[in-house]
């Protein structure tokens, strides 16, 4: 009972299971989502900002990269990184693709970054739009400003002149001349030789052409003492940039704009009221803009000479490792294949090297993880790629060397890195039909877990192995004999037609018959011991066989005629001869009694038959 | 001298009997004892069994198809679907084998799409592969040898009760013998046209020339079954189910 029960729950089982094939695979077609997002809605100007567009779903491997929307009236476009996620769960793949646009806002007011449309397929899948504010200056200081001093609004102007030669606002570089893709190092430097309470940084430069990457700022930045024509100044470091310049040329790093609060060492006042306001605690403030210094970079293309054919634009230092987390496997069991490029350059922007896996894997787009250390004046970390494979067959598989093509800037020259080959040991899966590769139909899902029918027991009719049958002498024996049955039967029936149709057919056909019966006869008169009945019989058998086979009445035939006719019919001289004589005799011998002995008899007879048979040859 | 002669002839003639008599009851026993080895699950023993009958010259398509389950049990799906295939040439329409066999194809990792057949000729075919070619064979001598009989009578026999009959009767066969001539020649065309194999290795790299002159074009694995159409060397020309031609090394496949 429980194990009828039990086969039941396993066939409903199995239809469920088929049901929910055929859903999801209804599904499948719409299981796509598009969204769309920024990583902050209001930015300052000259900021970068990320617009990340994903695409999710198990069709997302074959949606094709969205455009990118039209903002140039307030932004520009520094780059994209793509990456890819995949799930696998029952053999159900879920795929998102992770596209981040990188812009850098160069128009305050507000906009909009309009809808983003990717057809799959013939199906037009679209984002929201995304209202996005773009604000002149980034967050006040932090610490709320003072209000500037009624009274000191006069002086301000003569202030600032003062105030430029005691604080300013510098930018500098590691180096002037780089090429595409080396980085920039790029340090903001303030100098003063007033006390700053606080600062914030007001307008950011322009960076577009550029790729970077900031280095982080310290809680408390770094001051230290600087005497600059002879006056001792405070330094601080306040922002310090790696740029990736991604062109060639001249570019020009537009300079920063920094707003200061500056303290104001106490001085005497006219006014006893304005002392009193300005000299409270700490003397006065003032909020004072400084600008950097715009940076002319000098950006030089890489060499062409000795360019690798499959460089993809790294350029730093690095170095590339491929790993397995298994080298035996069994035959559909997914493997990790992790490709991990680690050295200072630019990691971040990295393509993903191309990998020649052997044909009977099945490989899924990596997920990919990045490690960026921004320490000392370098860029520096690794990029992961982690491939899920699986073979789908047993065998000696082997991913073939994975090559990493850089240019090198301590020694200006392409350098060519390659990991090890990997080999991977695949057995044959423990059940050969738990390994249905993906993508089979539903038909043939039905068969899992079935077996193969039992062997045939009963015995057999064995035959001999050889040539084909239709091969064989036999077979054409029986093609062929037919054909002279049917021929001969063919014959047989002209015979009969002739023999009712030709007379004279039929009596020539007769003739031999009849000469034999007279002869017979004659015989028969020659044991009764009478001549003349015998040479009678003897003359009728010669006579009606000549009449039988010349077709003419034989009663009224003489010798004489015989011999013309026979002569007319171009028979031999010899034969003729010989047929007549034997006629003569006869003639001779019936009318002309004489004793005659037996042996005589028979010798005559011997004669005239074979006369006849003679005879019968020559016509 | 002579009577020597003839009891030499005679005792030859008695070894030939008894070695006739003797190889049926050695195969009969082969065949039960390698069923035995297949219920105890010792395909190993059971497959060379099955191959000794073979191997003495003696065929059925019960020996392929109990050789395909061995192979099938032991993981061998090529040698599987080899012996499978072997088995349906014998005995086309057993449902037996076809069962098996599409279980075994299953396990083929490459899917190969059918290409659509000339619909009239996929109808003629389909019809004439539901007899054996052996089947279709004596249907057609027969038809042959009773059209011939009737003509003969029709000849023999002018008028009369039998010579209509005859007449009847002439008609009728020699319908039956256009459809199964006509039947027995499609299957023998195919026969001996069309040449299938199996592929028998892992792994298989099907290329665009012979000699490994050519490209790589793509990779075939054990088990998918092919047409061979011509030969160079040791390298043959092959031809898919969906069209797809190469060449590659004899040693990779095996004929069914």
């Amino acid at each position: 009972m429980s194990n009828l029960e039990s086969r039941i729950m396993k066939r409903v089982n199995i239809a469920v299971v088929m049901l929910g094939f055929i859903i999801t695979d209804g599904l499948r077609a719409q299981d796509l989502q598009v969204s769309a997002y920024v990583n902050s809605t209001q930015i300052s100007l000259n900021q970068q900002f990320e617009l990340t567009v994903e695409v999710n779903g198990s069709d997302a491997n074959r949606a094709p990269q969205p455009e990118l929307p039209d903002i140039n009236s307030f932004a520009a476009f520094l780059g994209t990184s793509t990456s890819v996620s995949t799930q696998i769960v029952n053999t159900q793949t879920s795929v998102s693709r992770i596209y981040s646009h990188h812009f850098v806002a160069t128009q305050a007011g507000r906009h909009q970054i309009p809808a983003i449309k990717l057809e799959v397929r013939g199906k037009v899948y679209s984002t929201n739009p995304i209202d996005i504010e773009v604000v002149k200056s980034q967050a006040a200081p932090q610490q709320t400003p003072t209000r500037p001093a009624p009274g000191s609004r006069g002086n301000t102007g003569n202030e600032t002149q003062d105030l430029s030669q005691v604080l300013f606002l510098r930018a500098e570089t590691n180096k002037r001349t780089v090429y595409q893709n080396e980085p920039v190092i790029v340090t903001y430097k303030i100098y003063t030789a007033v006390s700053v309470n606080n600062y914030g940084i007001s307008q950011l430069p322009n960076m577009v052409g550029f790729w970077s990457e900031e280095f982080p700022a310290a809680q408390r930045p770094r001051i230290y003492d600087q005497v600059i024509n002879g006056r001792q100044f405070k330094v601080a470091e306040i922002k310090k940039l790696a740029l990736f310049p991604q062109s060639p040329g001249n570019k020009t790093l537009e300079p920063l704009t920094v707003e200061c609060e500056v303290q104001l060492p106490r001085r005497r006042s006219r006014d006893i009221f304005d002392s009193f306001f300005d000299d409270s605690f700490f003397g006065r403030t003032v909020r004072q803009q400084i600008r950097s210094n715009a940076i002319d970079v000098e950006v030089l293309p890489l060499p062409e000479v000795g360019k690798p054919v499959d460089f993809s634009g790294a350029v730093g230092s690095f170095s590339i490792s491929a790993i397995v987390d298994k080298t035996q496997v069994q035959a559909n069991e997914p493997v990790t294949l992790k490709l991990k490029i680690s050295g200072t350059g630019n990691i971040k922007i990295l393509s993903r090297p191309k990998i020649e896996f052997p044909t009977d894997f099945e490989v899924y787009d990596p997920k990919v993880s990045e490690n960026i250390r921004r320490e000392g004046d370098q860029i520096a970390g690794d990029k992961t790629f982690e491939y899920v494979i699986i073979p789908r067959f047993h065998g000696n598989q082997i991913i073939k060397p994975v090559a990493l093509s850089y240019f090198d800037l301590s020694s200006k020259t392409y350098r060519k890195l390659s990991t090890d080959a990997i080999e991977i040991a695949v057995s044959k899966g423990k059940d050969t039909f738990t390994a249905v590769p993906m993508g089979t139909s539903k038909e043939e899902v039905k068969f899992i877990g079935q077996d193969i029918r039992f062997i045939q027991q009963r015995m057999p009719e064995f035959q001999k192995i050889g040539p084909v049958f239709y091969k064989t002498a036999m077979f054409f024996g029986i093609l062929i004999f037919p054909l002279f049955a049917i021929a001969g039967a063919l014959a047989y029936r002209r015979h009969l037609d002739k023999l009712s149709s030709n007379e004279a057919y039929a009596r020539s056909r007769k003739a031999n018959k009849m000469a034999l019966k007279r002869l017979g006869k004659a015989q028969s008169q020659l044991r009764s011991g009478n001549p003349r009945e015998f040479y009678s019989e003897v003359s009728k058998a010669l006579m009606g066989f000549i009449g039988d086979k010349l077709n003419v009445p034989s009663a009224g035939l003489i010798t004489d005629e015989v011999e013309t006719v026979l002569h007319n019919r171009g028979i031999a001289d010899s034969v003729v001869a010989e047929y007549l004589d034997c006629l003569k005799t006869c003639d001779f011998m019936r009318f002309a009694p004489a004793k005659s002995d037996n042996g005589e008899l028979q010798g005559f007879f011997d004669k005239a038959r074979k006369a006849i048979i003679n005879l019968d040859k020559a016509i | 001298m002579k009577m020597t002669k003839m009891m030499g002839g005679v005792y030859l003639l008695l070894l030939c009997c008894t070695l006739g008599s003797a190889t049926a009851d050695e195969i009969e026993t082969l065949y039960m004892r390698a069923n035995e080895h297949y219920q105890k699950s010792d395909y190993n023993s059971a497959i060379t069994e099955y191959q000794k009958i073979l191997n003495l010259g003696y065929e059925s398509w019960e020996v392929y198809y109990n050789l395909g389950n061995c192979y099938y049990k032991n993981s061998d799906i090529a040698h599987a679907i080899l012996n499978y295939e072997r088995a349906r040439k014998l005995e086309p329409k057993n449902e037996d084998i076809n069962f098996n066999l599409e279980l075994a194809n299953l396990s083929v990792v490459d899917r190969i799409p059918q290409l659509p057949q000339f619909l009239l000729y996929a109808w003629i075919s389909a019809l004439a592969s539901l007899i054996s070619l052996q089947g279709l064979g004596i249907f057609a001598a027969g038809f042959y040898v009773l059209f011939s009989v009737t003509l003969i009578l029709r000849m023999l026999l002018r008028s009369g009760r039998f010579a209509r009959m005859a007449n009847a009767t002439t008609v009728l066969v020699a319908a039956g013998l256009v459809v199964f001539s006509g039947l027995f020649l499609i299957r023998v065309y195919e026969n001996e046209s069309i040449i299938e194999a199996i592929v028998v290795a892992n792994k298989v790299d099907v290329a665009s020339a012979p000699a490994g002159a050519g490209t790589e074009l793509f990779t075939l694995h054990e088990g998918v079954k092919l047409q061979i159409q011509d030969r160079s060397g040791s390298w043959l020309k092959i031809r898919l189910a969906d069209g797809k031609l190469g060449w590659l090394l004899d040693d990779a496949i095996e004929r069914i």
